[in-house]
């Protein structure tokens, strides 16, 4: 029993790990909370949806479309709405991205319908223990996705000029990194990651115009609490947060999942803030 | 367009538009993110409900007080609440504190007091919610067009307090302080001020409006369940008050009156609008949209801050501050 609970939070885990190592690639870029990311997720499990039934496209391919698609559209969001925001406060940001997690969520709603759906993907023909293919096909690909990104972030140009940025977006700038089109990259990169953890997540539950959101406390608590210029702490976060829910949900009960991640979030938060009581200017 | 019509349409308006008042209070003059207001919200209609309830409801409380006494009770728990909540965050020194961290607490509070409310049935009903709140007494006969009439004078009234009250706030020496700590807080606490106690006040008095407004809900509907308080109020409420402009009373109200009044009962007024404006659903696009839209371009609103309060708030802290 336990041990399929751990399997269950690890696979969990893993989704979240994966939606954390995204949201923190834009957080780190951009300084930003994109409270609507979960909804990315959601909108690469309706896209998936859709793109599966394309005949003529085989199920690996609508998987890469539907990633893509997300990163599209968070690229043209970004272009249209964020970057205007740029000069705002941070805050501001997180508030319109509200406005677009409403958006996303009533949109998909109105396009695709609000019954909830199924989705499968092609699984690997491995069993990995007591897990299930589909429970080994989403863990493998995270790990390899990881990997990817790893390499990425650390062994390209590229990603060390968005580590870089995440760092100190001016001096990052002043060196001669393009901060324009790292951000669009940022936001297509951490868009088609959330495409895909939405796949995967849509085939491990049931896709419903909330898909996303329910993951969004537990991946906003890996991301507030990871250092801004490597989203891989994020992403173990992530991965524990997932892990610890999934055991508390079995002692606590399952409603209480995001709350009580967030709330682990509120307290680690005020933990970390530098605690200097206000003290005599 | 029956009377019936109109004066639900107002009483709905009325109550957000307190919830609106509210976090202009907190946010738009003192800078305070609350991300919490559909916690506060819930909690002021569940406790009045809970505590003006007979015993042997099978809830918790139900203390069978006289309406108006519970509703009292309810605000000052829901203002000691939001300061409690407050405190942790306004503490920490605005030079080390996440702007992400007053925030997050609220919202963890709203989420969490829902998910309670909705899964201890024994708490307060549960998913199904309460029903069978009592209205205040010399209420209680009175016909549905009686009663809503009444109601919506006594709403009214108590709207219209409210604001009288937060403006004579925010144009006192005091409120002006506030604004200044929105400023610039170091440069205020140099000069001798404790800003906690201003910003734990303001938001307070912020936290009580709004349980008030979940009060009069509670007892205007006469049964609730934890749906109605969700974060999509939230959002609305936000989307209410950049629309009407942060920071401008009139605002308020204007942006109230146009995202709860109009754009909310769309879908009642729906026959006479041609078109396919009738799809669940749209109503939240537009919104949603809309607050992106007024974000993006930059809009302070309908009705922005006046010049003077604006330029104050932004000059020396920069956009830090916007």
């Amino acid at each position: 029993m336990l041990t399929d609970i751990a399997i269950f939070g690890l696979v969990n885990g893993a989704a979240i790990a994966l939606a954390a190592l995204g949201m923190s690639l834009i957080f780190g870029v951009k300084r930003f909370l994109n409270f609507a990311y979960g909804d990315f997720l959601t909108l690469g499990a309706y896209f998936y949806l859709s793109a599966a039934a394309w005949n003529w496209l085989p199920a690996l391919g609508a998987v890469v479309v539907s990633s893509l698609a997300v990163a599209a559209f968070g690229i043209v969001i970004e272009r249209a709405v964020f970057r205007r925001l740029d000069r705002r406060a941070a805050i501001t940001m997180t508030v319109a991205s509200m406005g677009l997690s409403f958006v996303i969520q009533s949109g998909v709603g109105l396009i695709w319908g609000q019954q909830v759906k199924f989705i499968s993907i092609p699984t690997v023909p491995l069993q990995f223990g007591p897990a299930t293919e589909l429970q080994t096909t989403i863990g493998l690909s995270v790990g390899l996705i990881s990997i990817g990104m790893f390499w990425l972030l650390w062994f390209t140009k590229i990603g060390t000029g968005m580590r870089a940025i995440s760092s100190n977006a001016d001096l990052a700038e002043v060196t001669g990194i393009n901060t324009m089109v790292l951000g669009i990259l940022t936001w297509g990169l951490g868009g088609a990651l959330a495409g895909f953890g939405g796949i995967l997540l849509g085939a491990f539950s049931q896709v419903t115009p909330f898909l996303g959101f329910v993951t969004l406390f537990p991946v906003v608590a890996a991301v507030l609490l990871g250092k801004a210029n490597n989203p891989f702490t994020a992403a173990a976060f992530g991965l524990v947060i997932g892990l610890a829910s999934e055991f508390a949900a079995f002692y606590i009960g399952s409603a209480y999942k995001p709350a009580m991640a967030i709330a682990a979030l509120a307290i680690l938060l005020g933990i970390k803030s530098q605690v200097t009581v206000m003290s005599r200017v | 367009m029956t009377p019936e019509f109109l004066l639900t349409a107002l009483i709905t308006v009325a109550i957000y538009y307190l919830l609106t008042l509210a976090l202009n209070l907190q946010y738009g003059y003192s800078g305070m993110i609350n991300f919490g207001v559909h916690g506060f919200f819930g909690l002021g209609a569940y406790l009045s409900a809970l505590f003006a309830l007979p015993p042997g409801s099978g809830y918790l409380f139900n203390l069978a007080l006289p309406v108006p006494l519970s509703i009292a009770t309810a605000v000052l728990v829901t203002a000691s609440i939001g300061t409690v909540l407050a405190a942790p965050a306004l503490i920490v020194d605005v030079r080390s504190r996440s702007p992400y961290l007053l925030p997050i607490i609220t919202l963890t509070f709203a989420e969490t007091l829902l998910v309670l409310v909705s899964t201890e049935i024994s708490l307060a009903g549960g998913f199904s919610g309460l029903v069978g709140i009592p209205r205040p007494r010399p209420l209680a006969e009175l016909g549905r067009l009686e009663f809503l009439t009444t109601t919506a004078i006594l709403i009214l009234a108590l709207a219209t307090v409210a604001t009288l009250i937060v403006a004579a706030v925010v144009r006192s020496p005091f409120g002006r302080v506030l604004l200044a700590l929105r400023a610039d807080e170091i440069e205020i606490r140099a000069l001798g001020y404790n800003a906690l106690r201003y910003q734990l006040t303001a938001f307070a008095m912020g936290s009580g409006i709004i349980g008030l407004a979940g009060a009069l809900w509670a007892h205007y509907l006469g049964n609730i369940q934890p749906t109605a308080f969700s974060v999509r109020e939230t959002i609305l409420v936000f989307v209410a008050m950049f629309l009407g402009g942060r920071g401008n009373l009139l605002g308020t109200v204007v942006g109230s009156v146009l995202v709860f009044g109009i754009i909310e009962q769309f879908t009642r007024v729906l026959p006479f609008i041609p078109g396919s404006f009738f799809v669940p659903g749209f109503r939240q696009i537009v919104l949603g949209a809309l607050l992106m839209g007024i974000l993006a371009i930059g809009s302070r609103g309908l009705f922005p801050e006046r010049l003077g309060i604006r330029s104050l708030a932004t000059a020396t802290r920069g956009p830090a501050n916007d």
